[in-house]
């Protein structure tokens, strides 16, 4: 039995989610009105997790109703509170404060919810020196904790680099602000829910043979 | 057992860094073609000018005739006149016409449907109906092939090299002399459409604004715009000609139009394209219409400057893009009739094209494999033959330069059609004789130049002695020529053989030429390969080398076997190797180097290697020593990782200096490096804290990341922009700032306040707080340097005020009206100088101007001579008294003087910039000792377990990578980029009335380099806390490795980008941007990797 079973499944159906939200549901092109595209996008990536937390915490955690809710709060306030921070280091990291601020806007928000909501239904309901110890210190160490640190950690990296195309002469739609970054924010998601597969699918097995 | 060396870092580093210059210098010497542009206008003078010339040593002419050559030395032959020359010359370029877009071609079929081909009819219409008035070449450029250098090329005659070392390097202007000159010292009316390169190239010729038209080169999808608009200037012109006919005044003489649109037709859409086709018909049209203004005295001149790739794209030298077409027109006869005559002057032409064909060594078969058309059928003529040509045509000298030999199609002389009663074979000498004269006239100018060449450059290359094969062309064909004029002076017999004799002459004059050409074309433009090979290898095996010594954990010895064993193996592997290569005249690899350069070059390899060997060298009585400590330490003394991903970032990161956008967008980049290293200091100093995280904790640790993200994002708003950059850069320049601009004024007002609160409070402040550190006696040295450090920060702001004025509109903020004050302007020579002092110094209605211009004039040489030297010594002097300090180790707050270093010198550098850029070079020290007194303290740390001990590194390294990503960052936003425009030419000016060579050089040096002196310095800060913390605690191996693996890193961080990006280089030599992006941008990595280096080996020496 491999750990963090109900982790990798609400990763993927995350996964699944971001992909038919971001690409599919909303009638604009991501391509073309990334804008327009995003603000459809947001509100079901964000309720669509809701109810993936919903589900996790009552159903797969078996968490009181009281607990539920409290968590619920917390991770929306936690996740408007990271757009407001991350739009700041988004402009912080290069993007322009006036132009395009509703983009720079729409996009931090898709971060917001594609890094820290996976969070919060991996790990929650738990103590803050749970965080701490994975994000500040940069050591999970449960199946929760790893899956919780590696989707935040790799969709962060992911948005990161999407920014590597943005210079480049090749006159492409995608290079346009900021839909490459979100395309590799989604990348970035995915690969961290696969990683946090392999990782604490691996450290299980090593587990197993010390204790051998 | 052998002896043992054991070197230390300094002398390691002084090694590594020698090993990076040689790298550097032999790279440069494959890659820099030079050549020296001598400003020597030509002169037209005789025909048989110095007549006869030859080698008097030669052995072929000996005593006995010598009394016999100085009568005749004065006596030459008669000199047969020209035509007359053109009135008017009309010069259509069109950019990118490669030559099949003009000839006939036959559909094939198979071919996929080319819309390039058979747009062009009027060009075989013409040269069919009026063969005697029409000359139709393929046009072969030079690589690269690149507009700028081509139109160069066409009117000056040389051959292109990367730095036309010169007179004047900061501005584009061709300083040669050119054919646009001498044309325009015959002709007056000289219009100019299209292309601004032209305009840029030759501003002291198209200097009329009404009569010339350039438009911007660089909108490449517009196909239509600068056509156009040359069109509309085009007709009218033509068109007020032709009602005018008739009367005395010209309204035109040369008209020169560059059209773009199949240029920027290829790069958009490639060859073949519909576009293409709508393109080049209209060019026919163009063609067609003008050829009908052509009458007797017009030449109509049309060419492409070069070709186009498959793809569309030029700038390489593949036959495509280098074959281009040449086409001459005119109403009269253009060369000789193919008649009855009993001499075929066409067979000669032909004969004489086929040499040169044949000596450049044009791949006839290639063009026709790849063009598919019949490269025979048309002569092959060099894009430099147009210059002589064109100046025989119009009657004007040959430029100075010219390298170019004469089409010789064109040569007619005067009495070619209207005396034909002279008998056929007189004719005929004549003809021929004039064709030799003007032959000779081209190639004495040749000589000339190589001559004049050899006596200012003294290059090798051009010795007489290296020349005699070329030059023994020139000289048989004097001697003939002089021969034959004795023969027929003695006896008037008309020889049958003068024919013959004339052939040879001309023969030999045009294999003089074109053995010119060749020769030159190989030393000025040819890379060596092979030097630049040899280059890179040196530069990576010292990047290796410095990667070895760093985490060689022993700090190993060098035995002297081990020592002697490597050089000797180096030394005969690369001698060996050189050599071959020499002998085996592979690719002319290694031709530029000499001997001397092939042993130094051996050398540095052996010394490469020897440091690369260095981990694996140590004896093995050192090793038996070193194996019981090494089981005790071998825990700390693994690699830190961020030491490790530092190290591959920076190699990653250098893999973008491959891409021209990354370049272009570099001050952006390095933001973004900049802002994720912030992050990254950010985290590992989280991790690596000590006590237990609470909120208050981590908030506190976030604060320095925090303010220098925010920096770095605050400074990035200004800076210059690259002229690629455009559109999209919107940087706030200092244009911005000046008083009295609408709407700007409390902006203004903001930034000039802080700045005063800068300068006046908050700076000098901090200063002192610094110097004393935290003890509360007064110290008098401290406030000594606190008050010349405030006069220091006073003479910039000043200087900042004056400079915002002075690019002010003369109506200034205070409401004050120049007008009323009369001002001569004759007189005083920069008038804002003195408006901004009376702004500053005085109630503006009470003054008498009148009364005190001294005062002024007084206070300008102040302000603009005085003030700047006196920072000048002030920071010489701190820099001086500190290095004392620091050297004598004195007492033990040497930390302080290293601030007072820090901080004298962003002022010194400060007063070099513009006022926004001195602005944050003012602020940078802050920034600096944020950076380099926040680290963890290592001291508590190593006391205290082992893996608590790792982190503490973390955040160390990465603060180095920051300050030296900071100063790159530094480097943008204080106006500068890595393009040789954007080099500060102003700065040589600040602190001297005249231009002084080395004094300007070094200032425009320190302007440049302001953001990496600073970050060098913050090196030296941080090297010696380093120092400090080793020496004063726990001598522990751990310390000392990382004190290894800090100072490697730092040079590491240089080298990588710079080893890296002479690879670049060399794979894109030939890319159409290596002389606008790669080129000076390795240059500038080059330059910043040596003193990184240079400033590291100080350090180490200094602490």
């Amino acid at each position: 039995m491999l750990p963090a079973l109900p982790q990798l499944f609400a990763g993927i159906l995350s996964i699944v989610l971001n992909y038919v939200a971001t690409f599919y549901m909303p009638k604009t092109r991501l391509l073309r009105d990334p804008l327009e595209t995003l603000t459809t996008a947001v509100p079901l990536i964000l309720a669509g997790h809701i109810i993936i937390l919903i589900f996790m915490l009552s159903v797969v955690k078996r968490c009181s109703f009281k607990t539920t809710v409290i968590s619920i709060g917390n991770a929306l306030l936690v996740t408007a509170l990271g757009t407001v921070i991350l739009h700041g280091f988004i402009v912080l990291f290069g993007a322009s404060l006036v132009e395009k601020f509703n983009h720079t806007l729409a996009f931090a928000a898709y971060l917001a919810v594609l890094a820290l909501f996976p969070t919060f239904i991996s790990l929650s309901p738990t103590d803050t020196n749970i965080w701490i110890k994975c994000f500040l210190q940069h050591s999970p160490s449960t199946g929760p904790e790893i899956f919780a640190y590696s989707q935040a950690i790799c969709t962060l990296s992911g948005a990161w680099i999407g920014a590597i195309v943005l210079p480049l002469d090749w006159e492409r739609d995608w290079q346009a602000w900021p839909i490459s970054c979100v395309i590799s924010t989604y990348l970035g998601h995915a690969v961290g829910v696969f990683t946090a597969f392999g990782w604490s699918s691996f450290k299980h097995i090593l587990n197993k043979r010390k204790n051998e | 057992m052998s002896k043992l060396f054991h070197p230390s870092h300094s002398f390691i580093l002084f090694c590594l860094t020698c090993l990076q210059i040689f790298g550097l210098y032999f790279f440069l010497k494959g890659f820099l073609l030079t050549r020296q542009t001598l400003d020597i206008q030509a002169t037209q003078h005789d025909v048989w000018d110095q007549f006869p010339l030859y080698d008097t040593n030669s052995n072929s002419y000996n005593n006995d005739n010598n009394n016999d050559s100085n009568i005749y030395d004065k006596l030459h032959p008669p000199t047969i006149p020209a035509k007359k020359p053109f009135d008017r010359v009309i010069m259509i370029i069109i950019d990118a016409l490669r030559f099949d877009f003009l000839t006939d071609m036959d559909m094939n079929n198979n071919q996929q449907q080319q819309y390039y081909l058979n747009q062009f009819p009027i060009i075989e219409k013409l040269h069919r109906l009026n063969p005697s008035s029409s000359l139709l070449y393929q046009f072969r450029a030079d690589p690269p092939t690149t507009t700028m250098q081509r139109v160069k090329g066409l009117m000056t005659g040389s051959l292109p090299t990367f730095i036309d070392a010169g007179a004047n390097f900061a501005s584009s202007a061709v300083n040669e002399d050119h054919l646009l000159r001498h044309i325009r010292q015959r002709y007056d009316n000289i219009y100019f459409m299209g292309d601004d390169t032209w305009v840029n190239l030759f501003p002291e010729v198209f200097n009329d604004r009404n009569k010339t038209f350039e438009s911007d080169s660089f909108k490449m999808f517009d196909l239509h715009t600068v056509d156009n608009r040359i069109l509309s200037h085009l007709w009218p012109l033509i068109s007020s000609q032709e009602e005018k006919k008739g009367q005395d005044q010209d309204d035109w003489q040369v008209i020169i139009a560059h059209f773009l649109g199949v240029d920027h037709c290829g790069h958009t859409y490639g060859p073949s394209h519909p576009n293409m086709a709508n393109k080049l018909s209209q060019m026919n049209d163009v063609i067609e219409r003008l050829t009908s203004v052509v009458d007797q005295d017009t030449l109509l001149v049309v060419m492409g400057d070069h070709g186009m790739s498959v793809e569309g794209d030029h700038g390489g030298e593949s036959v495509e893009e280098l074959m281009s077409g040449l086409f001459l027109y005119s109403g009269r006869q253009l060369t000789m009739k193919n008649d009855n005559d009993d001499y075929n002057y066409h067979d000669l032409f032909n004969r004489i094209h086929q040499r040169r064909t044949e000596k450049l060594g044009y791949p006839i078969q290639e063009i026709v494999d790849r063009l598919s058309y019949n490269a025979t059928h048309y002569p092959i003529a060099s894009q430099i033959h147009l210059v002589p040509t064109l100046a025989y045509l119009l009657d004007v000298p040959i430029p100075f330069g010219n390298l170019g030999a004469l089409l010789p199609d064109v040569l007619m002389s005067s009495d070619y059609d209207n005396d034909q009663k002279q008998p056929q074979n007189k004719r005929n000498d004549q003809i021929l004789l004039h064709m030799a004269q003007e032959f000779r006239r081209n190639a004495l100018q040749v000589y000339n130049y190589l001559g004049t060449y050899w006596n200012h450059t003294q290059h090798p290359g051009f010795a007489p002695s290296s020349l005699d094969p070329i030059y023994q062309h020139f000289w048989n064909a004097e001697r003939m020529f002089s021969n034959n004029y004795q023969q027929q002076h003695h006896d008037s017999d008309n020889d049958n053989d003068t024919i013959q004799l004339m052939e040879q002459i001309i023969f030999e004059y045009d294999t003089f030429l074109i053995s010119t050409i060749k020769y030159c074309d190989a030393i000025w433009a040819q890379f060596d390969v092979g030097s630049m090979v040899m280059g890179i290898i040196i530069l990576i095996l010292t990047t290796c080398a410095t990667v070895s010594v760093a985490i060689d954990s022993n700090h190993s010895s060098i035995s002297l076997r081990h020592f002697l064993t490597v050089w000797i193996i180096t030394m005969i592997i690369t001698l060996g190797g050189i050599v071959l290569f020499k002998n085996a005249q592979y690719y002319d690899w290694f031709e530029k180097m000499g001997w001397s350069d092939v042993i130094i070059a051996a050398n540095c390899m052996a010394l490469a290697i020897l440091f690369l060997t260095i981990p694996f060298s140590s004896s093995s009585s050192s090793k038996r020593k070193l194996e019981t400590e090494r089981t005790i330490v071998s825990v700390k003394k693994r690699i830190p990782l961020d030491w490790i991903f530092l190290v591959f970032g920076t190699l990653i990161n250098a893999f973008t200096l491959a891409s021209n956008s990354f370049v272009i967008w570099e001050d952006r980049g390095t933001r973004y490096i900049a802002a994720t290293l912030c992050i990254l200091w950010f985290f590992q100093s989280v991790v690596t804290h000590r006590t237990t995280l609470n909120l208050q904790n981590v908030l506190g640790l976030m604060i320095p990341p925090l303010i220098v993200l925010v920096w770095i994002r605050l400074t990035g708003l200004t800076g210059q922009c690259r002229e690629e950059q455009f559109p999209y850069c919107s940087y706030i320049h200092n244009g911005y700032i000046k008083f009295g601009g609408e709407g700007s004024h409390f902006i203004n007002m903001g930034y000039i306040l802080f700045n005063a609160f800068l300068c006046f409070y908050f700076l000098p402040r901090v200063f002192y707080r610094m110097l004393i550190m935290n003890n509360n006696k007064k110290d008098w040295k401290a406030i000594i340097f606190t008050v010349a450090y405030s006069i220091s920060l006073f003479i910039v702001f000043i200087r900042q005020i004056t400079t915002i004025y002075q690019s002010s509109p003369h109506e200034d903020a205070l409401g004050l009206n120049i007008q009323q004050f009369n001002f001569d302007d004759d007189i005083y020579n920069p008038p804002t100088t003195i408006f901004s002092m009376q702004l500053i110094f005085s109630n503006p209605l009470s003054i008498n101007i009148k009364l005190s211009h001294d005062l002024y004039t007084t206070c300008i040489k102040i302000l603009d001579v005085y003030a700047p030297r006196m920072v000048y010594a002030i920071t010489l002097f701190s820099t001086f008294f500190s290095n004392i300090c620091i050297f004598n180790k004195k007492n033990g707050n040497s930390a302080s003087y290293l601030t007072l270093l820090l901080f004298m010198w962003s002022v010194t550098l400060a007063i070099l910039q513009q006022p926004l850029g001195s602005t944050i070079l003012l602020t940078s020290p802050l920034i600096m000792s944020l950076l380099i007194r926040t680290r963890t303290p290592t001291k508590d740390i190593i006391k205290t377990t082992t893996n608590r001990q790792e982190g503490s590194h973390l955040t160390h390294y990465i603060q180095i990578a920051l300050i030296y990503i900071i100063g790159h960052h530094l480097f943008f936003v204080t106006s500068h980029q890595a393009t040789f425009t954007s080099l500060p030419w102003k700065a040589a000016f600040i602190g001297f009335d005249d231009m002084n060579y080395y004094g300007g050089a070094t200032l425009v040096a320190l302007s440049t380099l302001s953001g990496y002196i600073m970050t060098w310095l913050g090196f030296l800060s941080i090297r010696y806390y380093s120092s400090q913390q080793s020496g004063s605690s726990i001598r522990s191996k751990q310390l000392l490795q990382d004190h290894r693996l800090f100072i490697y890193l730092i040079v590491i961080l240089q080298a990588i980008p710079t080893c890296l990006s002479a690879i670049f280089v060399l794979i894109l030599r030939r890319h159409l941007m290596t002389w606008k992006i790669f080129a000076p941008r390795f240059m500038l990595q080059a330059l910043i990797g040596v003193g990184t280096s240079l400033a590291v080996t100080l350090c180490e020496w200094l602490i």
